[in-house]
């Protein structure tokens, strides 16, 4: 989605335990949900 | 725009965010279904003497994913549209790297979320960073105006995601970079899951 969009050099970066703690840290352990960083760019 | 489960409309998703992210504005230390506050920020990434150095509003409304700026290579001068920005937590920090030859716009649909950024930076003393009110469908920078687009997590939550990345693209010079924190599924959905406006938040 992040190419259709027309950026170039899409990098992922690090995944991060976003609801560890949280009320439904079950809900997003259950969905297997993750934080991840990414960098992308305009070409030019 | 794609079409969601359960006969939801994107209207009624934006509507739903827009008041959810309303009351962690004008109450953020209540109990929500995502983490929120500064300590949140601390454990996702962003540095202890940063945030005691900026205004407790930015941070205690803290709603993000994690800590995008540092990924962005922002340098003094630059230009930074920070989509969906909440309190104003990572506008500020941007504003920080930018300084005051450089400028921040940060930019969100929930009044309540801009009235509070916009509190936060007249407090840090950074006439460089702004708040505009605006969803995503048309954003006020123009055309090929920004260094940097930094997102923490937005698209998750609109059901648009497609709309969001040609407006951060259009708005970006060229050569310029999207950095973005975000929620993401590393599987399909059970079936009988995303067909209430409360799933979205869970």
């Amino acid at each position: 989605m992040v190419r259709e969009a027309g950026f170039v050099d899409v990098e992922l970066g690090e995944f991060i335990d976003v609801f560890s703690g949280s009320p439904h840290e079950s809900d997003a352990r259950e969905f297997e949900t993750r934080g991840v960083t990414f960098r992308a760019r305009k070409p030019g | 725009m794609p079409r969601l489960p359960g006969g939801l409309t994107a209207e009624a998703v934006e509507a739903a965010v827009r008041d959810r992210y309303g009351q962690v504005a004008a109450n953020p230390s209540q109990d929500f279904t995502f983490p929120v506050g500064r300590e949140f920020a601390e454990a996702v990434g962003y540095p202890a003497d940063l945030l005691a150095g900026l205004p407790r509003e930015a941070a205690d409304a803290f709603a993000g994913v994690a800590c995008p700026v540092p990924h962005a290579g922002l340098a003094a001068g630059e230009t930074v549209v920070d989509l969906g920005c909440g309190a104003g937590l990572d506008s500020l920090f941007a504003g920080t790297r930018v300084g005051p030859g450089g400028r921040v716009i940060g930019i969100d649909f929930a009044p309540a979320m801009i009235a509070r950024a916009q509190r936060s930076f007249t407090a840090a003393a950074m006439p460089w960073v702004e708040a505009r009110l605006s969803d995503g469908h048309c954003l006020p920078p123009a055309n090929a105006s920004a260094d940097a687009v930094i997102v923490n997590g937005i698209f998750n939550l609109n059901p648009d995601k497609a709309m969001l990345l040609s407006e951060a693209f259009r708005v970006l010079k060229p050569g310029g970079r999207l950095v973005a924190a975000e929620i993401i599924l590393t599987s399909p959905l059970p079936p009988d899951e995303g067909h209430s406006l409360d799933d979205w938040f869970r």
